[in-house]
């Protein structure tokens, strides 16, 4: 039996193959490391969950501490002072909690969720920076699988954006979106 | 004689083209087949509807009728300018709102100043077809759509907030047995295609794993 012809040719091509793919091989594996694509984005958002109610939480909506049973996220105390002042002038005589919130870079060239909830949650699609300060957006208001609403918001900074969802409990559910400073 | 040789003949009998055999052979038709006298008939009343409905002045149309209309509009043309200038062949000012109509390149220039700041505009602001758009400071709406027919959205801005409104109505009420439950989340980044999005909160915990990639279905949370 005649022994094996080994090909001598393919350890050289292996080895410039090798010299060629290193350097996207190390790309990938950084990229892979720091959790997805690096993406530029127009703007910084910030997204809140709130429940309005009118008048204070009812005992069966309290925990032992008297505060809401439900689960609430904190804010940073000026925010969370500014939106309640800003949401009180709109929402007369209700109270005000917020559920969830999300700070979310709005990409230049791939769709952004703001997602403070599940329940409720929104797709912006940027179309660019504005004069003046803001940013032009694309919004879908999504509650589970469904579009609520479409719109084109023109966001600036300092101007909020309150959307009046739907009836829940004894209450409203209201989206705040609001423009981060730089 | 088969039905295109008696159609040829027909044509050229119309035209007045035949020879002698062909005058024969088409006397002997008009005599002998009564088809063939009425299609005569019929062309004879189209030609003269088809002169009447052209002016006497004016030759009949053919490859030349569109070439002696522009020798018209030429000759129109030469006649008016003959008019403007006086018998001393001095040329009489035009009308003062058509001077602008002499000057082509200035008619062009003036477009296109006007079309690039147009485009600049629409460019830097974004703002072009906004139903609604708040001074330069206020967060603006513009056109807002719902698809359930039975849902309205009411766009304002609040002066006492300083904030803009869009309010729904008509949207079906969430049962009060449903937890809402929310988060604390921090910025993500994009998702490799068909790997989920991962949403963290500030302590760096995922919360949500959310998978979306087709357009106008609704993502996938995990």
């Amino acid at each position: 039996m005649a022994p094996m012809q080994r090909n001598n040719y393919h350890l050289p091509a292996f080895f410039l193959a090798a010299f060629f793919l290193w350097p996207f091989l190390l790309c990938a594996q950084g990229i892979a490391a720091r959790g997805g694509p690096k993406a530029e984005t127009d703007a910084e958002v910030w997204g809140g969950l709130v429940y309005a109610i009118e008048g204070g939480l009812s005992e069966g909506e309290k925990n032992v501490a008297k505060g809401p049973s439900f689960p609430v996220v904190s804010l940073g105390a000026e925010l969370e002072k500014d939106l309640r002042s800003r949401l009180g002038r709109v929402f007369t005589g209700r109270n005000f909690y917020f559920l969830g919130e999300h700070t979310q870079g709005v990409f230049k060239q791939y769709e952004s969720w703001l997602v403070p909830s599940k329940d409720l949650f929104l797709k912006l699609d940027s179309k660019g920076p504005v004069k003046g300060g803001g940013v032009n957006l694309g919004l879908q208001l999504w509650q589970d699988k469904e579009v609520i609403m479409k719109t084109d918001v023109i966001l600036r900074p300092d101007s909020p954006l309150f959307i009046e969802g739907p009836a829940w409990r004894r209450g409203k559910l209201l989206f705040v979106v609001l423009l981060k400073g730089e | 004689m088969t039905p295109s040789e008696k159609s040829l003949l027909l044509h050229k009998l119309i035209d007045g083209e035949l020879d002698e055999p062909e005058k024969v052979a088409a006397e002997r038709l008009l005599e002998t087949d009564p088809m063939f006298r009425a299609e005569l008939e019929s062309l004879r009343k189209l030609g003269d509807e088809m002169r009447r409905g052209f002016p006497a002045d004016l030759e009949p149309p053919s490859p030349d009728f569109f070439n002696t209309r522009i020798r018209h509009q030429i000759e129109e043309e030469q006649y008016a300018e003959a008019n403007r200038t006086n018998s001393r062949g001095k040329e009489l000012p035009e009308p003062r709102g058509m001077r602008w109509f002499a000057f082509p390149w200035a008619v062009a220039a003036a477009s296109l100043v006007v079309a690039v700041a147009l485009g600049l505009q629409d460019r830097d602001t974004g703002e072009r077809g906004l139903a609604w758009a708040g001074p330069g400071g206020q967060t603006s709406v513009g056109t807002t759509y719902t698809p359930a027919a039975v849902v309205e959205a009411d766009a304002f801005f609040s002066d006492a907030a300083q904030a803009t409104v869009i309010r729904l109505t008509g949207l079906p009420r969430i049962p009060s047995e449903r937890e809402i439950a929310g988060h604390s989340a921090a910025s993500y980044r994009p998702s490799h295609v068909g790997t989920p999005v991962e949403i963290r909160d500030r302590g760096g915990r995922i919360s949500v794993a959310m998978l979306s990639g087709v357009p106008g279905q609704p993502p996938n949370f995990f």
